[in-house]
């Protein structure tokens, strides 16, 4: 097996096996997903998931702008909201710099958050 | 993140989340520095994103800011990868030669890191159990579980099949 053959698994593997983790969180209790870096992760679009569930994404603004291009004909199985905001301490001048698109539905503050 | 960002801002980023009471359970994707250096090696190169060596023990994460105190180490020979962090840890029993090697702590070369791990503050932490190959049912997920650790290159010495 060729090195990019393994890579390829390696994603798959990871993919499914943070898909189980989360679903075994969600079924715990946990009622907000918080995604750091999120990139074009479409975990919200195509998981099964409980509709008062909030899934909030951070990332760069250009990803989040690119994301709500490609999936703006898509609809999310759970609240979302995307943030843009740049994470690392260099450029946030101490507190990161963000904006926040909304996308399709509320944004929580929830007790319990993964 | 852990790949893209310097340990510092890592640090800072985890000291910000773990200040969120409600905030109960972490998932850390990360990919071993072997990784981080093969992409490298092959010139792959992400715009505003360039791949960086990472943590030493990524999964320290979850303990947060200290992180940053325990720096990666240099490239190692082959065979003395350090044993892996989380779910793969209780695959494969560690190798002789890197079970011995004590992990340097309290490497705090920066301050203001000092400063923040002083701030920080106990929190409990969940962990989720962490998947095990011979817990997989599917045959060929199971593979594909072992193949993963392989080519995170945290098990390829102990693991053949990914060298079949």
């Amino acid at each position: 097996m060729t090195g990019a053959e393994q890579f390829e698994w390696m994603t798959v593997v990871r993919t499914v096996v943070i898909d189980r983790y989360l679903q075994e969180a969600i079924a715990r209790g946990v009622d907000t997903v918080v995604n750091l870096g999120a990139g074009l992760d479409t975990r919200p679009y195509r998981m099964t998931l409980p509709a008062s569930l909030s899934w909030v994404e951070v990332d760069m603004p250009k990803i989040v702008a690119l994301k709500e291009d490609r999936l703006a004909g898509e609809t999310p199985r759970c609240r979302l909201a995307r943030i843009a905001a740049d994470l690392s301490v260099g450029r946030r001048g101490g507190r990161r710099s963000r904006s926040a698109s909304p996308g399709r539905g509320a944004r929580s503050s929830s007790p319990r958050a993964c | 993140m852990l790949t893209y960002l310097p340990l510092e801002d890592v640090a800072k980023l985890a000291d910000d989340v773990h200040a969120q009471a409600a905030i109960e359970s972490w998932i850390v994707d990360f990919s071993a520095p072997f990784l981080n250096r093969a992409v490298r090696a092959r010139g792959v190169k992400f715009k505003n994103a360039p791949v960086r060596d990472g943590a030493r023990d990524p999964g320290r994460v979850l303990r947060g800011p200290r992180l940053a105190l325990d720096r990666a180490p240099p490239p190692r020979r082959r065979g003395r990868e350090d044993r892996a962090p989380g779910p793969v840890a209780d695959l494969v029993p560690p190798h002789p030669g890197a079970a011995a090697a004590p992990r340097a702590r309290g490497l705090a070369h920066d301050v203001r890191l000092r400063a923040a791990r002083a701030r920080l503050k106990p929190q409990r932490l969940h962990t989720f159990n962490p998947p095990r190959v011979e817990d997989v049912e599917d045959a060929g997920l199971q593979s594909a579980v072992m193949l993963s650790q392989c080519a995170r290159g945290l098990y390829w010495l102990q693991m053949p099949p990914c060298h079949a």
